[in-house]
């Protein structure tokens, strides 16, 4: 143990030689894991959103008729339909505002089965006299009516044990007006339709959705998640390139002291379980800020996804965010994961040298001209794709310039990482002096990142 | 009953290259007895230094053997080599070797540390022999060559080695640290029994040592 904290120590006394490459190594690590947790913590949220919506299709039981890309459809579909020998129910259903209710407006006529049995015709009779004396009646089991306290007090509220808990049901125009949504509803119920009516739904922008069409509808809401997680597992590899290419610098600079290690005789799995420890504590660290940052970036851009989602499934995403300790943990797992692999060609490097030293110029040669090559080919392909995504209208064309500018911009960033930890100190200074200012602490600020001459 | 610290036998070294082979030296055999100091001269580029590497156990031969005491050496398992060059061996380098991102002190003391036989006593001791006091919390970069011979003198004997391999280390001292150093390295020789390996073009030096070996010609001959 005592060697291992000696070796470690050594090891990770190298950064004081390579300040710039250890904040570019943090920095790394930490905005991949910000990428990547914001997105996995906001695609969490959605993924509830999205079975809200599915739950809805679902419960639906009957075949239902909804607007392609409006959240609602209006009552010039309902009269068109109708026109055309649709026999529906129209229906409106949203959660209710800051709570775990959900309320739904049916057209008591049409639809009494939803808050009356059939045999019960002599109380139904007596909703409507109280529905035609003004009253706005609102239905619920006596738990869901219990949780709304003083709320809705304008309704008339009847306990009805039947409803499930959490659901609230009450008169169609009622309900619109309390959502401010007049003149819209959620979805029609399809009952039947005459037998002279057309096949088709005449609005072209209404839809038939059965129970085929709700799983349709889930794989297509998981194929929208799964997009949004690659989004950000290629986020979380660009962030890992610049890793890669700091701490490809880093341990370059430390090719004497691994050597020295290794002349001395320090075992090399001592100086391998070393290096993998100083990584262990670079991953912890950035790891965390990552998250905290990810945490941060989810709740900036919640607002604006709330408004996207529930235009997209009819079901907002929750307020608060969801923090648990295994997403954290997760966040961790990833960065050091991410942080194991973007390394693991240095450390592998530094585990084959000799420490005797023979340098294959040859190699590093014919390296050079494969990295020449491979960039030339590279950037000819991207002015091809580019070329096609204007001129054609080959679809992949746009995707291929885009994958390949982003290897292209990984490729370049090297070079720019290098050029900045190459800078002389004084321009180095300069430079961070004219982006943070020149008060007296960024000034300290700056010359302690600043490279050892 | 072997009587040898380090052993090479037979051993001959051959570097291949794209154009063609190049023999450095073939069946060399050498004992490096206990206390004993030896001097190795030869003229530049006829291996002097690639032969030190293969007695200390940094390289291997192209053919032959090496023996730590009884042990041939490239027959066992990596993490015993280390262990025995660890602790039985350490070597001064021409270019010093020191760790960059340690001070003096530290770089002094942290083989004897790794190795536990770190003694702070006998530390200090040769810190003021060598004269590296006002030096110790310096930072390699910022000495002279002199000055990082010495401590890299200082390092090796810290880590009171069984055997002790100076490739030229007198090489960038003047005359006056050239016959401290060697003082030094004599002393420490005949104090704690530690063999002394020294390669070096100074006739006069390799005169001061008890035996002397010259690489010419692809052999070692006794001189």
């Amino acid at each position: 143990m005592k060697q291992f904290l000696l070796v470690l120590k050594v090891i990770v006394s190298n950064w004081k030689k390579a300040k710039g490459q250890l904040i570019f190594t943090i920095l790394g690590i930490a905005i991949a894991t910000t990428l990547w947790s914001s997105i996995d913590i906001v695609n969490n949220q959605t993924i509830k959103a999205q079975k809200r919506s599915i739950d809805l299709l679902k419960s639906a039981f009957k075949p239902i008729i909804i607007d392609r890309e409006l959240p609602y459809v209006s009552q010039m579909d309902y009269l068109h339909l109708r026109l055309n020998g649709w026999v529906i129910n129209p229906v409106i259903k949203a959660p209710l505002e800051d709570s775990d209710i959900t309320i739904i407006g049916i057209d008591f006529l049409a639809d009494r089965n939803k808050i009356v049995s059939s045999q019960n015709n002599n109380s139904f009779g007596n909703f409507l006299e109280m529905q035609a004396n003004g009253n706005e009646l609102l239905f619920g089991s006596n738990e869901t009516l219990k949780k709304l306290k003083d709320r809705l007090s304008n309704f008339v509220k009847i306990e009805n044990d039947q409803l499930p808990n959490g659901t609230l049901i009450g008169d169609i125009s009622s309900i619109q007006s309390l959502l401010n949504m007049e003149g819209k509803f959620t979805y029609f119920e399809y009952i039947n339709r005459s037998l002279n009516s057309p096949d088709t739904l005449s609005p072209k922008n209404l839809i038939l959705i059965d129970d085929n069409s709700a799983n349709e509808f889930e794989f297509i809401s998981e194929s929208f998640t799964f997009n949004i997680r690659a989004f950000g597992f290629l986020s979380f590899f660009v962030g890992m390139f610049i890793v890669y290419t700091s701490v490809g610098m880093a341990y370059d600079q430390r090719n004497l002291t691994v050597k020295i290690l290794k002349t001395i005789g320090v075992e090399r799995r001592l100086i391998n379980v070393s290096l993998a420890g100083e990584l262990f504590l670079i991953a912890l660290f950035s790891g965390s800020l990552g998250s905290f940052g990810g945490f941060l970036l989810a709740r900036e851009l919640l607002p604006d996804i709330n408004n996207t989602i529930s235009t997209l499934y009819n079901s907002p995403v929750d307020g608060e965010l969801d923090l648990s300790f295994t997403w954290f943990l997760i966040s961790l797992l990833i960065a050091g994961l991410g942080t194991l692999l973007a390394c693991s060609r240095a450390i592998l490097k530094l585990d084959k040298l000799s420490p005797v030293n023979f340098v294959d110029d040859e190699k590093i040669y014919s390296r050079k001209k494969n990295t020449i090559s491979i960039s030339a080919l590279l950037i000819i392909f991207t002015c091809a794709s580019y070329y096609f995504s204007i001129s054609s209208s080959i679809k992949i064309a746009n995707f291929l310039f885009l994958g390949s500018t982003i290897v292209i911009s990984c490729a370049i960033l090297p070079l720019f990482i290098k050029l900045f930890c190459h800078m002389p100190q004084k321009n180095y200074q300069s430079a961070l002096l004219f982006v943070f200012g020149s008060s007296k602490i960024l000034r300290n600020l700056v010359h302690f990142f600043s490279p050892a001459t | 009953m072997h009587e040898h610290i380090v052993k090479i036998k037979n051993v001959s070294k051959v570097f291949v290259t794209k154009s063609g082979s190049l023999e450095l030296f073939t069946n060399v055999n050498i004992e490096f007895a206990p206390s004993t100091s030896y001097a190795l001269i030869g003229e530049s580029g006829v291996g002097k230094s690639t032969l030190l590497h293969i007695a200390s156990g940094l390289e291997k031969p192209s053919s032959g053997e090496v023996y730590f005491g009884k042990q041939n050496f490239w027959g066992l398992k990596t993490s015993r080599q280390s262990l025995l060059r660890l602790n039985e061996t350490a070597i001064i380098f021409q270019q010093y070797n020191l760790i960059p991102c340690l001070n003096v002190k530290e770089n002094i003391e942290f083989q004897a540390r790794i190795n536990r036989k770190y003694n702070r006593k006998y530390i200090k001791e040769i810190i003021e022999d060598l004269r590296l006091t006002r030096l110790l919390e310096e930072w390699p970069e910022s000495l002279s060559g002199g000055e990082q011979q010495r401590v890299a003198i200082a390092r090796a004997l810290a880590a009171k080695p069984k055997i002790l391999f100076a490739d030229e280390p007198t090489g960038s001292l003047d005359e006056k640290n050239s016959e401290l150093v060697l003082e030094m390295l004599l002393n420490i020789n005949k104090k704690y029994n530690t063999s002394l390996v020294v390669i070096t073009h100074s006739l006069s030096i390799a005169s001061k040592l008890e035996q002397c070996m010259e690489l010419k010609s692809r052999k070692v001959l006794d001189r």
